[in-house]
């Protein structure tokens, strides 16, 4: 009897070669306990040194390795051999341009989640010497489901108002904005709302909710921004109300 | 030998000079390993099975030699809060 095999589709593209991306195909191994991301290695290790791809943990953890898996963004690491069909066909993340083969050029994210400032703004500068920022588990539960998320970029690659305006800051970094603005040590949120509460940010979504779909940590960045979208529009109404209460 | 010649994201090239380099750390640790004549925390010698403080409760250093193996030094350890003790298992804690 011969070795059971899959097939495996890969987009292939070399700018210094290649006018156009295309498919290549490898037959690789089937074993009931390899995730996609096995496969691809056992091409790199066994059939094709020049394919480039990104990964590092193997374990849903870096977020590296996210590739778009038979038409669903997915981790490369998170999804199994054994729950496809015997040909699968592997593409980079979609909405970025390709740098080389599965490797998507990720600037654009990077960008947008520096500018919703990701990190806690203290109301007040203190010294490691005077101990740490005390919270409360209930404080914690606020936010703690949208600290998971790894930056692995699914839900841009799944995003259809991503796709369609790239000037949309996306899933991922709003939900970020949203983890520190619940944040009880955190004071940034006026800060981070002209990039926050603009057009471009919780207003271009239009709550398909695929983003939450393909989120391998249960994330959810829709409800992050429907939530946030509650939030600011109380802050408009609010700047009326009591004008002395916010710059 | 290298198959990938591309300029662009080339994990080829780079595997090939991370091995480098763990070869150069692999040597670094086995040399430490060598001269540390006793056992310690992971560092486990079947030939010194007992942990020796007066000689080896330093950090041991590696420097780079691009013709020799490493050279291997020592420097004291600021212990802080946590006490040096000897690490016991299960009943050979009582």
């Amino acid at each position: 009897m011969s070795e059971r095999t899959v097939e495996l589709e890969i987009l292939r593209y070399d700018p210094e070669q290649d006018e156009a991306p295309h498919f290549q195909v490898y037959t690789v191994p089937y074993r009931e306990d390899w995730v996609v991301l096995d496969a691809i290695n056992y091409v790199k290790d066994e059939l094709d040194r020049t394919l480039s791809y990104r990964w590092s943990c193997h374990m849903a953890v870096c977020g590296s390795c996210g590739m778009v898996v038979n038409g669903e963004p997915a981790l490369a690491c998170h999804t199994f051999l054994r729950d496809y069909p015997q040909r699968i066909r592997v593409e980079p993340l979609q909405n970025f341009p390709i740098e080389r083969d599965l490797v998507v050029v990720m600037d654009d994210f990077i960008d947008k989640l520096g500018s919703v400032k990701p990190y806690v703004v203290a109301r007040e500068e203190k010294a490691v010497d005077d101990g740490e920022n005390l919270q409360t588990p209930a404080e914690l539960a606020r936010f703690k489901q949208y600290t998971a998320c790894i930056n692995c970029l699914l839900c841009y690659s799944a995003c259809p108002q991503y796709a369609l305006n790239d000037e949309f800051v996306g899933p991922a970094a709003l939900a970020l904005a949203h983890r520190y603005n619940l944040d009880s040590r955190d004071v940034g949120r006026s800060a981070r709302e002209d990039v926050v509460a603009s057009n471009p940010g919780i207003w271009e979504c239009s709550f398909v909710g695929a983003c939450s779909e393909v989120c391998p940590k249960a994330v959810d960045p829709a409800a992050a921004i429907q939530q946030t979208k509650i939030a600011s529009t109380g802050d408009y109404f609010l700047k009326f109300l009591m004008p002395w209460k916010r710059k | 030998m290298l198959n990938d010649k591309s300029n662009v994201f080339n994990t080829d090239l780079f595997e090939a000079l991370e091995l480098g380099a763990m070869i150069d750390v692999a040597g670094a640790m086995a040399c430490a390993a060598l001269q540390r004549t006793e056992s310690r925390g992971s560092h486990q010698r079947l030939d010194y099975p007992d942990r020796d403080d007066a000689e080896f409760l330093r950090h041991s250093l590696a420097h780079y030699s691009a013709t020799d193996l490493p050279a291997i030094d020592y420097s004291d350890v600021t212990i802080t809060r946590s006490q040096p003790a000897e690490r016991v298992y299960g009943g050979a804690q009582e």
